[in-house]
């Protein structure tokens, strides 16, 4: 079942009962099904982040018929720091948007792409409906909630969080001013994953008991070959708006743009990055995308004393669910296994026996939420306020399970935790590090 | 690394690594937080891992942490930098006290440290770093004073109100922001009222700030169960003239505030003018129960755009009312498409038998309709479903029973397989065709005489492949083999001469020794067919238990056919066996016809021996048989180059001067482009190992030096590498066991006709120490996995033999390494010999 957008905390009153069935995909033609919905009915979009993959999210949004990019931002104006060398940042983003809709016009020529460096100054427009945020992790709490504010739809790239306070103050904003949310975790429109979850869910590997997920370890380095020597700013980058929220520190090249996953203040590494996909999957098969383990207990190899990443490259994490399901998270690896009493499943599609994946999802077995990916069904959402493949609050569950083994690893030692409040049992010391003060002025 | 998920429990990570005994952590971090003092980013942290990891160590103790804690706030006075007190914040943030208060609070008036200060302050509990805060509000302006509202924020600080309430009247735009927005996530009726009387005169972001702040009161007011004083701000912003998303921000708080008591406002949303607010509302409709709030949103479809329709139906559906049905049921008649499909669809959820002929009529009209009437169909639920669908499948028109039948395969309704069966003997060609095809999904263990009855005798002969298919379908789910088989063989032996042939193939696909017997029996039948389809079945067998049946056929028959279907079946099973080259002569002795020749050779070329290779080779001469050969030949050399290079590369050369196919010509230069790309890869090694340290990973021993890096070492017991020698990489595991947290040595001897420059390049998973002639010539501690030449390295040979020795690292996951001698410019240098002793 999903939950209705309302009260899409099952616990967000305790008075209410959670809501029906998201819909199966909507076909209206009111949607622009054929992809030429007028200009003036188009869904303007803001892009916030146009590096690697903000630059993909936002070109897959405005691919849609039913999407007009208006406003795009970033504190790079343009330039090849980012991985590979790629040209990515403002310039690129807005000529590549220029192209695309120069090419649409008889006149061959387009300019209505306005760019900002500051999100701030984008998100004051009110003629902007939605914002793709693809920006580091550190950032996507505090534009989110400024997002939801400013009374825009939100998609996000994943990982949702930088820690568990931004994730519910990130669930919180999204609620209490009703806008459509969608984390960028695309398994979650992925017609084999959902088979994958189905299958556990309709119960036939019979009990689960033990879900493995692999995520890669390291850290990886796509063509960053300079030092960690203090460097110049380089010209055309707002390195003080870059940092944000994130405690001072001088730049430097392997700091910023692609690698900032690597370093702790930004990211969690590979557990964040990849457990946001795989996490989510296995939460989703296990059907705990509203609730979360009761212990975890983590193990990690961090990287030699003095690196700039500072990430863990290797770890090891076990979580117990109040049903005494475990989940177990290696680094070296990559993917999701569900174990149950006859069977097993692999998110890829596997399954052992191979008898219990042969026969379709029956009608009393259990049917998830089918989209046809994450992008039109954030467009479609937009447009009818439905509740998205991958809303707000799970995305926050899933990250969370990260962030406790983080913080498990951190300290050498098991965590208990409520998830129904969302609380360390009786672990102040743990409990600092659940948030982490914002650099001034930004705070939620 | 690991390549695939492997999930074994890291024991020696689990078992946890003490950073330092108890009594000397304080004393160590004291040593530690010497080398912070004048710490800038970008020189040598060592020394501040070392603190942070024994500051996590002190933590556990309460006394110790206390000690650690005195020394962090000696440290903070001895820093010299700004960069080491706020690594000294980070510290304190984890051990800091009420102790470590007045020295972070001196620090929250710097505009460069402020921030760390609240790092590490607004995680201290208790009221002395609450307090220290609060009275940093009077020191402090601008976007610092922004920074510790936040922090009072985060912290909840109901006592920080009173001040916030001034600061909110602030001429300075941040500030005013700021304490409307910790105003709002303070909470309570005080810090409600107090943004609702700012309200009136705050704008722009001031505004936003306490707009949002007001709904974050609201919903903290509404968890709280105060539903009325949340009810309250909900109105104010469901008010005409407040901008729009912020109206549907209050509807959301309202609809669950009042419950049911929302539901007028829900009507009164959906008949609005604005497209957001009404589609929010008809979204809310999934929230609000009652029978008569059911019957007040149902009223007002007739009223809506065909959009709002399609969404109201589906909220609808989604409420799980079934008193809706009757207006769900009306929009199954809409003009619009869309609307009807999501009225079909919603039948799924608030339907009844009674909604199955509606639904099967839709499903048999085609167009998108279709998919959501057989979904709803699909999911139907009530006891009598069922029975309704099966009353339908007997007659009427037949475009309707199949969607009945259809619907029946979806449900696995298997309670109705006599029904299905009955069906599947109709007049009606796609009745039949739907029905044989459920069965397929239906029939269990219990039917399969049924079915067989049904391949025997079907209504029509050109039914008995989709019989066929359908018995197969129901073999799935017989696990024992014998049990699929015993029933067929039952029904063998009366069956008629034109349904033998289909028994055949289905005891083929049971693959029982018994139904071997029977299937060879078959081959001498009188009757032409079944011999034929003996043969046939023989051939494609899903074991090579027939291949000497089928060799003797193909022998023996004075039948030209048979020959032929013999042997073709013969090379295709050859291919399920360990070694079959032996089957591939065999098969080249017998076939004469040239396209027997050719299919044999395309079985030969999945055979990886010295004697299929002679076999391919020995055809390159033949005009007609060349490209089949020459194909062989590439594909067996790309397989056993790896044991015999020169063999490997000679043939391929040979195809390339002989073969006049282009498409042959370039396989064979792409696999010895491939050869040349790995070429001068070591694969000639000894090595020892699994070497272990109890309770530390691999990262801990890669410095650590066990017996083989020892010069006076003995006992070391090496071993030659035989099994994991990859084309160029080596995989220990093959040799060493999948261990984790453990290093091997491998060395080799190299020898060089003079003293000269040169280069090794490495490959490791995971870290990789390297020695030439007995000196550590590189050393890398990573974590990856093997790739060529991720490490390269300038070394000198000497004259003569050269000592090799690499010590390879496994973290966790795969273990391997690659290694080669090249001049320093990265070409080839020939000349070089190897030996491992």
């Amino acid at each position: 079942m999903q939950s209705s957008r309302v009260f899409a905390r099952r616990s967000f009153l305790g008075c209410l009962a959670v809501g029906g069935v998201a819909p199966h995909v909507i076909t209206s033609a009111a949607l622009g099904a054929d992809g030429r919905t007028p200009a003036s009915e188009r869904i303007t979009l803001g892009s916030i982040g146009l590096g690697g993959q903000g630059t993909r999210d936002m070109q897959s949004l405005r691919g849609h018929g039913d999407v007009q990019v208006v406003a795009l931002c970033d504190v790079d104006g343009g330039s090849r720091n980012y991985e590979r060398g790629w040209y990515r940042g403002l310039a690129p983003a807005r000529e590549s948007t220029e192209r695309h809709y120069a090419a649409q016009r008889r006149a061959g020529t387009y300019k209505g792409c306005d760019t900002y460096s500051d999100f701030r100054d984008l998100l004051a427009r009110d003629d902007i409906d939605a914002v793709n945020v693809g920006t580091p992790d550190h950032w996507h709490g505090l534009i989110v909630a400024a997002a939801a504010r400013a009374g825009k739809d939100i998609y996000c790239q994943k990982p949702l969080s930088l820690t568990i306070e931004d994730g519910k103050a990130m669930v919180a904003a999204v609620h209490r001013t009703d806008r459509v949310f969608q984390c960028g975790s695309q398994r979650r429109a992925s017609s084999q994953c959902r088979h994958a979850c189905e299958l556990v869910r309709s119960g036939r590997i019979g009990k689960l008991h033990t879900v493995r997920v692999g995520l890669p370890g390291g850290h990886s380095n796509p063509g960053y070959t300079m030092g960690e020597e203090r460097m110049p700013v380089p010209k055309g980058f707002d390195y003080d708006l870059w940092l944000g929220p994130a405690p001072w520190a001088p730049y430097t090249h392997k700091r910023c743009h692609w690698t900032f996953r690597w370093i702790r203040d930004y990211s969690a590494g590979q557990l964040t990055d990849w457990g946001a996909h795989f996490i989510d999957m296995a939460h989703w098969g296990m059907g705990a995308d509203y609730t979360g383990p009761v212990e975890v207990m983590g193990k990690g190899t961090f990287p030699d004393k003095g690196a700039l990443w500072d990430t863990a490259v290797a770890f090891h994490i076990e979580c117990t669910y109040a049903d005494g399901v475990k989940m177990i998270i290696t680094s070296g690896g990559g993917g999701v296994r569900w174990e149950g009493e006859h069977g097993s499943v692999d998110l890829g599609g596997r399954t052992n026996p191979a008898s219990i994946g042969q026969a379709p999802i029956g009608p009393d077995e259990v049917h998830l939420y089918a989209s046809p990916n994450v992008y039109t069904n954030f467009v479609q959402c937009v447009k009818t306020r439905r509740i998205t493949a991958a809303p707000v609050e799970v995305a926050h569950r899933s990250i969370s399970v990260a962030h406790l083994g983080h913080i498990s690893m951190t300290l050498g030692r098991k965590l208990r935790w409520n998830p129904e409040k969302e609380e360390l049992v009786n672990d102040p010391a743990a409990t600092r590090l659940l948030g982490r003060e914002k650099r001034e002025p930004w705070q939620f | 690394m690991r390549r695939t998920m492997i999930a074994v429990v890291v024991a020696s990570m689990l078992a946890g690594v003490a950073v330092a005994g108890e009594a000397d952590v304080v004393q160590k971090l004291g040593k530690a937080l010497k080398g912070v003092a004048t710490y800038e980013y970008g020189k040598d942290s060592g020394a501040l891992r070392q603190a942070e990891d024994l500051v996590v160590e002190a933590a556990k103790d309460p006394e110790l942490r206390a000690r650690a804690e005195a020394q962090l706030l000696d440290g903070l006075k001895a820093a010299k930098t700004n960069d080491a007190k706020a690594f000294l914040c980070r510290q304190l943030r984890t051990i800091g006290s009420d102790r470590a208060v007045p020295a972070l609070a001196a620090m929250l008036t710097d505009a460069k440290l402020s921030h760390m200060a609240r790092y590490a302050l607004g995680r201290i509990e208790g009221d002395v770093a609450t307090k220290a805060l609060r009275d940093a509000l009077d020191k402090t302006s601008g976007k610092i004073q922004a920074g510790v509202i936040g922090t009072l924020a985060n912290r909840r600080d109901a006592a920080a109100l009173p001040v916030l309430g001034k600061l909110l009247g602030s001429q300075d735009v941040m500030v005013a922001g700021a304490a409307a927005g910790a105003i709002g996530r303070i909470g309570g009726t005080d810090a409600a009222s107090m943004l609702m009387s700012a309200r009136s005169k705050a704008k722009g972001q001031v505004l936003e700030r306490v707009n949002d702040g007001l709904l974050a009161c609201a919903d903290q007011l509404l968890q709280d169960r105060k539903k009325a004083e949340a009810g309250k701000i909900y109105e104010l912003f469901f008010a005409p003239k407040e901008p729009k998303h912020l109206r549907t921000a209050a509807l959301r708080g309202l609809v669950a505030a009042r419950g049911a008591g929302a539901a007028p406002l829900l009507v009164e949303a959906i008949k609005g003018d604005d497209p957001q607010l009404r589609s929010s509302a008809i979204g809310f409709v999934q929230s609000v129960k009652g029978a008569e709030a059911t019957q007040a949103f149902a009223a007002l479809l007739p009223s809506l755009a065909p959009e709002g329709q399609e969404l109201l139906v589906r909220s609808l559906a989604a409420r799980g009312d079934v008193s809706a049905r009757p207006a769900v049921l009306a929009a199954t008649k809409s003009q619009e498409e869309s609307v009807r499909v999501a009225a079909l669809e919603g039948l799924g959820m608030l339907g009844d038998a009674s909604c199955v002929g509606i639904l099967a009529e839709a499903a048999s009209k085609g167009g998108a309709p279709q998919g959501a009437a057989r979904r709803a169909l699909a999911l139907l639920r009530g006891d009598d479903v069922n029975r309704a669908i099966v009353a339908g499948i007997g007659k009427g028109d037949a475009k309707v029973r199949v969607e009945l039948i259809r619907a029946l395969a979806a449900r696995r309704c298997t309670t109705s397989v006599p029904q299905v069966l009955a069906v599947a003997r109709d007049d009606d060609s796609s009745v039949r065709r739907e029905a044989i095809r459920a069965l397929g999904v239906l029939a269990g263990e219990a039917d399969l005489p049924d079915l067989l009855k049904l391949a025997i005798k079907p209504k029509e002969a050109r039914d008995r492949t989709s019989v066929e298919q359908a018995i197969a379908g129901c073999f799935r789910r017989i696990e024992d083999a014998e049990k699929q088989a015993a029933p067929v063989l039952a029904a063998y032996g009366p069956a008629p001469a034109d349904a033998k042939p289909t028994l055949l193939r289905l005891l083929g696909r049971t693959a029982t020794a018994k139904a071997l017997d029977a299937v060879r029996a078959a081959t001498k039948a009188a009757d032409g067919g079944v011999q034929d389809a003996a043969i046939r079945a023989m051939g494609q067998w899903p074991n090579p238990a027939p291949a000497e049946d089928l060799l003797t056929i193909a022998r023996t028959s004075e039948n030209r056919v048979h020959k032929v279907l013999a042997l073709r079946g013969y090379v295709r099973v050859a291919a399920l066996t360990q070694n079959a080259t032996k089957m591939y002569v065999r098969a080249m002795d017998l076939a004469e016809r040239t396209e027997d020749k050719k299919l044999v050779l395309g079985g030969l070329a999945t055979a990886e021996t010295a004697e299929a290779l002679a076999l391919a080779e020995k055809y390159l001469a033949d005009a007609a048989l060349q490209a089949e050969a020459g194909l062989a030949a590439v594909q067996i050399a790309g397989r056993i180059r790896v044991r015999d290079e020169s063999r490997a590369k000679a043939v391929l050369q040979k195809v390339k001067a002989i073969v006049k196919d282009a498409n042959v010509q370039k396989q064979a230069q792409d696999v010895l482009n491939e050869m040349e790309k790995h070429k001068g890869y070591i694969r000639l090694w000894v090595g020892a190992g699994p070497y272990s340290q109890k309770g530390k990973d691999g990262r801990a021993i890669f410095d650590f030096a066990f017996p083989p890096e020892k010069p006076d070492a003995k006992d070391v017991k090496w071993k030659r590498l035989t099994s994991g020698v990859g084309d160029w990489d080596i995989n220990l595991e093959s040799t060493f066991g999948g261990h984790d947290q453990c290093a091997a040595y491998v060395r080799t001897r190299v020898w060089s006709a003079e003293a000269q420059p040169a280069r090794l390049e490495m490959g490791s998973d995971d870290g990789v120490k390297a020695w030439l002639n007995g000196k550590v010539v590189h050393s890398n501690n990573v974590n990856r996995g093997c790739s060529p030449a991720q490490d390269v390295v300038p070394v000198k040979l000497e004259k003569g033999w050269n000592d090799v020795l690499l010590k390879i690292v496994d973290n966790t996951g795969g273990w391997g390494f690659c290694c080669r001698v090249r001049k320093p410019d990265g070409s080839a240098l020939d000349g070089l010999k190897y030996e491992a002793k």
